[in-house]
């Protein structure tokens, strides 16, 4: 009924348009039926709408349903996933809103798309998105080398069109190594973190902490509010965080360390990161804390100074420990006594942030909303669907065209 | 064994070697003794009369040496008058056994002003001023010539530091640490989160009545006459935070609302019946909190509270050249002292609702100024014009940065007319000087960059210095900000200054250009600052600061050990705690093992402050190789503790994780699994399509390509209008015109295409469609079809061959698409809506026959189908 209130809706519009523009006519559906399709080929003409966003081929169709009919919902999505929209649309329009502040859906194709697209495309483990020495570029002719200084590769490769710069094409974009590509040595890749888009919109200006947000939002999805733990120890809040905003310590007390306190323990391993605003490339001082993590010391002189890119995770106790920190062995996380996390540098906090199952959760999660097209933490039964999908996608190298093809079955159906 | 050290503590945190003041002072006082014996006879005295106001002039002795000269200027010729201490501390006077301002001889003067009393106390003690005798005794109430003791005392302090000050920046704050006595930390009642809660108890219930009838004429923010603290407030939870200083929950006869009943202060019936029934009040409210009591498994030092911490007061600010000092020490009252020791002195009347700051300074909120009279703020314009330069030097702290050509000091006339202002615009500060290169609004002025940022919302250290060789200078927390000077003002003069504007802070003098803000201290000297001298008093902080020693002794079985941290009222509502280190009082001392100590935490009155514990990790080891006769520092950083009852109740206490041999494990709890909220109303089934796959779909069901160059120019132009995400609820008209623009433009290129290949042409989107035949005969059911279905066919897998194969569940009904495109019939919208008929779109658009029977026309039906089946749900619904 929703629909057809819609459907009713949009006739309204429709009408209204008609008296403007040349008598455009919105059509009705389900207002009346001749020839009744298998149910199975509605689930089917749905999956490839929500995972292309484009109707599918009759004969594409007549696979999927054949598939669904033999109780293989999640190979039906995987046919609608060769559906080369499911990059060049669908993939593309889901990572965009990451890679800037405003997170504006209306981005030109970069890097960071680029690599998340690539990613998924090639089955790797999704986790390499925050640590991995991985980047995506294109192999077309007639378009721009890639550059430190510029965005130019991979707008000119999107102007291509979706066939000559068809981004499922594995021979137009290509996997390489972000110490090929971009000159990082091994040890400071940190998948999307260090890649030109990120860098530019995280990277630039202020003191480095919106990388740690913007990377919390965008893939553990959360901000920082809900995080908010004042009880945590704040010897790593530093010197620029005035602990008497306006005279009045309670604001800092009650509200800010509450950030803070296990924000600025994480994000120091950022300290050797900055983006030249004048040259535009992102710039990497090993061993140098850039001047943005020293700024304003006199706003608190008794606070923490920066001295490496160590960083710590407080938020392994607490009420942040729902985040659901893994315990098992990563490469660079060591974990003492009191159970906090620790290493140095942004790849190392990018294994740590990966493995959380917020992490994987947050992955399922931004699926669902693109395929089933509302939020899932809204509905028990959602949040059922998420959790077991959360599960098999940790359980299962982390493989995002599974998580989509699960969700497909999962909201197959049309009320 | 000792049990006093003199400890180095300044500002660097760098540790120093320890002094032994005494040493210092038996030197001095030997060597003035000898030269006594060398002093000349009395002289007469004559008066002089200076502004009309008498001043005596010496015609004594001379100095004998340049300390009793700094002496004489710095400290007799400020007392010496009758109407201060002349008239009985001189030879023959009453009080004659303390002659420290002898009018006969200055060189006695001095003598006796060092010397000690019966009691063995020092009548001005030089390596401690505020322990002078002179000092302490007025703060007594012992004749002060103003109506503050303390505010006579504080000048009396000013003035010894005047003299033995000097400016030797080197030296630090010495602490004579003396050991306390020990304390546990005691079981405590704590306030409430709420004004609310705890009701019948609550503090809305309980205190605030009584206050709110009997002290809100004064003691309210919206008084006529409002008087600081407002704890009766017409908001009860603003009330609720001033009264926690006034309340004390564990002896609630103790309650400064009831001393000050006692002592008859603005009682409303007899005050001993008033006294009674704030007390009952108190009572009740205290009685409704439950005792917090010490968590046995703690491992605690022994207790300190402000009153039983050491001052660390002193120290070597630089003031040579000042002239002007407001150190706002009062905490209450309307009026802050100029206690600069330089008359006259300039002492601000407050106007609206200024507020103290606990540990120093005034809070100005925005109407309201603090101001001097014409007549004493006349010694700025007189004394700065001697000199032809100077320097305003304020700790700030803006209330915000969103404040704009907001005036923090002023000393001026109004907006139009100054001679000096200090003022904030956003994250700028602005240096407005009236020099002979300005107009007497003092412009053009010196404004901090805006990149820069300088101006925070948090304490600041700012002197804006004035000179004729270097111009207008800013300098935020001991920096100078490289914000050159472009108003000419170098060799600028000051002689066009007029002696007739008013000094005032927190706007101009007719309350234009408010600011908002706290003011810890002000000061003003004659002479522009070096940065040496910046530095220096910069480093020095401002407020009151303390030492506390928690002892620990009983914990290590180690006697006269302690963990001692630099603290201060921080603000009004939290104190800093800072560089905790373990220190003995014993000489020698040096661990004989290793003594571990892990976890401090800061208790306030009977638990652990819930946030702030900045030492919370700390992990280390006290051990002979790293202590020192200074301690040793567990940790270089700094926090901040919520005050809760007030500087006079709260009880910190520290505690350990490990401390040697005790251990108290501390488990993390468990965090709380929140519970989700039941499901809300179902959400949308289905959501639309955005931009781009708007898009491909069009692409897809007209075979244009995007690249088109057609498409693609109409498609840049509306990308941004189409919608940018699937909620179907967010919808808008707005949406569906640019997904006709799109539509239009697609079938326009489609039907473009189509019209110059043959009708049977396998490239043809609407095959076998006659775009040769005129409008009045290419419409029939069969051509219709012919471009509607190959349409349908991509938008909603419409199946003409298999028609069970057609989704009628999801798709729309081809017959119902066609009958709305090209039935010749009327139409009917909805069968419940009455009212809404209407004819088809090829009905509508041939209704211009026989005078459009044309190709051209065909050709805009043809696209007008097409535009309306591909503009529509089908495209845009998934």
């Amino acid at each position: 009924m929703q629909s057809i209130r819609f459907m009713r809706q949009l006739i309204r519009l429709s009408l209204l348009a008609r008296s403007f523009c040349l008598s455009l006519v919105i059509i009705t559906a389900g207002t009346g039926s001749i020839n009744a399709g298998t149910v199975e080929r509605e689930q089917a003409r749905r999956i490839h709408d929500r995972l292309t966003g484009l109707p599918p081929s009759n004969s594409v169709l007549d696979s999927m349903e054949t598939l669904i009919i033999s109780n293989n919902v999640e190979g039906a999505a995987h046919l609608a996933m060769e559906n080369p929209a499911f990059y060049n649309i669908t993939l593309k329009n889901y990572a965009a809103p990451w890679t800037n502040e405003e997170q504006s859906v209306f981005t030109p194709l970069n890097d960071y798309i680029a690599t998340v697209i690539g990613i998924i495309r090639d089955d790797v483990d999704f986790r390499e998105v925050l640590h991995g020495n991985i980047i995506y570029t294109g192999n077309a002719s007639g378009i721009a080398a890639f550059s430190n200084n510029n965005n130019d590769h991979y707008e000119q490769l999107e102007l291509l069109g979706p066939v000559l710069g068809d981004l499922s094409d594995n021979t137009i974009l290509e996997r390489k190594t972000q110490t090929e590509v971009n000159g990082l040595p091994d040890n400071a890749t940190a998948g999307i973190m260090t890649t030109r888009a990120a860098a530019k919109a995280f990277f630039k200006d202020g003191t480095n902490r919106a990388m740690f947000r913007f990377t919390l939002m965008n893939h553990l999805c959360t901000d920082l509010e809900p995080l908010k733990d004042v009880s945590r120890v704040p010897d790593r809040v530093r010197q620029d965080v005035s602990r008497s905003p306006g005279g009045d310590s309670r604001i800092y007390i009650f509200s800010c360390v509450g950030c803070h306190a296990g924000m600025d323990g994480m994000a120091g391993a950022y300290a050797y990161y900055q983006y030249n605003n004048d040259t535009e490339a992102l710039e990497y001082t090993p061993g140098l804390v850039t001047a943005k993590h020293l700024i304003n010391a006199n706003n608190f002189k008794h606070g923490y100074v920066t001295t490496d890119d160590s960083w710590v995770n407080y938020w392994r106790n607490g009420q942040n420990k729902l985040l659901n920190w893994s315990n098992q062995a990563m490469t660079g996380v060591q974990i003492d006594s009191r159970g906090h996390s620790s290493g140095s540098g942004a790849k190392s906090l990018g294994v740590e942030l990966a493995n959380s199952e917020a992490f994987g959760r947050c992955q399922v999660k931004k699926a669902f909303q693109a395929v089933c097209l509302h939020d899932p933490d809204n509905y028990a039964a959602d949040r059922l669907a998420v959790d077991n999908i959360t599960t098999s996608f940790m359980n299962d190298g982390y493989n995002m065209k599974n998580v989509f093809a699960k969700l497909a079955d999962y909201c197959k159906e049309p009320q | 064994m000792t049990q006093e050290q003199h400890v180095i503590l300044d500002a660097h945190r760098h540790s120093k070697p320890l002094i032994q003041t005494l040493t210092r002072l038996i030197s001095l006082s030997v060597l003035v003794s000898g030269l006594l014996a060398c002093g000349n006879s009395a002289e007469v005295e004559t008066i002089l009369v200076n502004d009309g106001q008498e001043q005596e002039i010496y015609s004594g002795p001379t100095p004998i040496t340049s300390e009793v000269e700094d002496f004489k200027a710095e400290f007799w010729d400020q007392l010496s008058p009758q109407d201060r201490c002349g008239s009985c501390h001189t030879n023959g006077g009453n009080a004659s056994d303390f002659a420290f301002v002898d009018l006969d001889n200055v060189n006695t003067a001095f003598s006796e002003a060092i010397s000690t009393n019966n009691q063995g106390q020092l009548i001005v003690d030089r390596s401690d001023p505020a322990n002078s005798r002179v000092v302490t005794r007025v703060a007594e109430g012992h004749n002060c010539w103003v109506d503050s003791a303390a505010v006579c005392a504080t000048i009396i302090e000013s003035y010894i530091n005047n003299w033995v000050g000097g400016t030797d920046s080197s030296s630090g704050r010495t602490i004579e640490l003396s050991a306390p006595v020990l304390v546990d930390p005691g079981d405590s009642r704590n306030f409430p989160e709420t004004a609310q809660a705890n009701d019948p108890n609550s503090f809305e219930l309980t205190v605030y009545p009584l206050l709110t009838a009997h002290c809100a004429d004064c003691h309210s923010d919206t008084s006529a006459t409002p008087q600081s603290p407002f704890f009766a407030s017409a908001d009860v939870d603003s009330a609720f935070e001033a009264a926690k200083s006034k309340i004390d929950l564990d002896t609630p006869v103790n309650s400064r609302f009831i001393s000050r009943l006692v002592e008859l202060h603005n009682c409303w019936t007899d005050c001993s019946s008033d006294a009674d029934d704030m007390l009952t009040a108190i009572e009740q409210f205290a009685g409704g909190i439950a005792l917090t009591e010490i968590d046995p498994a703690l491992v605690t030092s022994k207790a300190m509270t402000l009153s039983t911490a050491i001052l660390a007061s002193g120290g070597s600010r630089y003031e040579d050249d000042q002239i002007a000092l407001w150190e706002f020490k009062t905490g209450a009252g309307s009026m802050a002292f100029d206690t600069s020791g330089v008359e006259p002195a300039m002492d601000l009347d407050f106007t609206g609702p200024v507020d103290w700051v606990l540990g120093y300074g005034i809070d100005i909120a925005e109407g309201s100024k603090a101001q001097a009279s014409t007549t004493s703020s006349k010694k700025l314009a007189d004394m700065i014009r001697l000199t032809n330069s100077y320097s305003i030097e304020a700790w700030v702290i803006p209330a915000n940065v969103t404040q704009e050509n907001a005036r923090i000091i002023s000393y001026s006339a109004g907006d139009t007319a100054r001679n000096f202002s200090m003022s904030q615009t956003l994250y700028n500060y602005e240096f407005m000087n009236r020099s002979s290169n300005t107009d007497a609004e003092a412009r053009p002025s010196l404004m901090t960059n805006d990149d820069d940022e300088d101006l925070q919302a948090s304490l600041q250290h700012v002197v804006m210095t004035f000179s004729p060789v270097a111009g207008q200078k800013i300098y935020v927390n001991g920096v100078y900000t490289d914000d050159a000077d472009m108003n000419n003002a170098v060799n600028g003069s000051l002689f066009d200054w007029n002696e007739n504007y008013a000094f005032v802070l927190g706007s101009e003098v007719d309350g234009s250009n408010a600011w908002s803000g706290k003011l810890r201290m002000v000061a003003i000297h004659n002479a522009a600052l070096t940065q040496d001298q910046i530095t220096q008093n910069y480093e020095l902080g401002v407020g009151q600061k303390y030492v506390m020693l928690f002892s620990v002794a009983e914990q290590l079985t180690i006697s006269d050990t302690y963990v001692m941290l630099e603290v201060e009222q921080f603000d009004n509502t939290a104190y800093l705690f800072n560089q905790p280190r373990f220190i003995s009082l014993q000489d020698g001392y040096s661990p004989a093992a290793d003594i571990p100590v892990e976890g401090i935490r800061i208790g306030v009155n009977g638990r652990e402050a819930d946030s702030g514990q900045v030492f919370g990790h700390v992990n280390t080891t006290v051990n002979a190789t790293d202590y020192t006769p200074d301690g040793q520092i567990l940790s270089t950083l700094g926090t901040v503790i919520a005050l809760e009852k007030g500087p006079e109740a709260d009880e910190f206490f520290l505690t350990f994780e490990r401390l040697g041999g005790q251990t108290n494990v501390r488990v993390e709890a468990e965090p709380i699994i929140p519970v989700p909220a039941a499901d809300p109303e179902a959400a949308s089934d289905i959501g639309v399509k955005t931009f781009e796959e708007i898009n491909a779909t069009m692409s897809l069901a007209t075979n244009i390509p995007v690249t088109n160059s057609a498409v693609s120019s109409t498609y840049t132009t509306y990308q941004q209008q189409l919608p940018a995400i699937e909620n179907i609820s967010a919808f808008l008209s707005s949406h569906q015109m640019a997904v006709a623009q799109l539509a239009m433009s697609y079938c326009n290129e489609a039907v473009n295409a189509d019209k110059v290949l043959a009708s049977n042409d396998p490239d043809r989107l609407f095959a076998g469609f006659n775009f040769n035949a005129t409008a009045g005969s290419a419409f029939d059911n069969a051509s219709q079809n012919q471009i509607i279905e190959p349409l349908l066919e991509k938008l909603s897998n419409l199946d003409t061959v298999t028609p069970a194969n057609n989704l009628s569940n999801t798709q729309p009904d081809d017959a119902t698409i066609k009958a709305a495109l090209g039935d010749a019939n009327t139409q009917d919208l909805d069968d419940v809506l009455t009212g809404d008929a209407y004819e088809s779109l090829v009905t509508t658009m041939t209704q211009c026959l026989p005078g459009c029977d044309t190709t051209n026309r065909t050709e805009e039906i043809a696209k007008a189908m097409c535009a309306a089946t591909l503009g529509s749900a089908l495209t845009l619904i998934q």
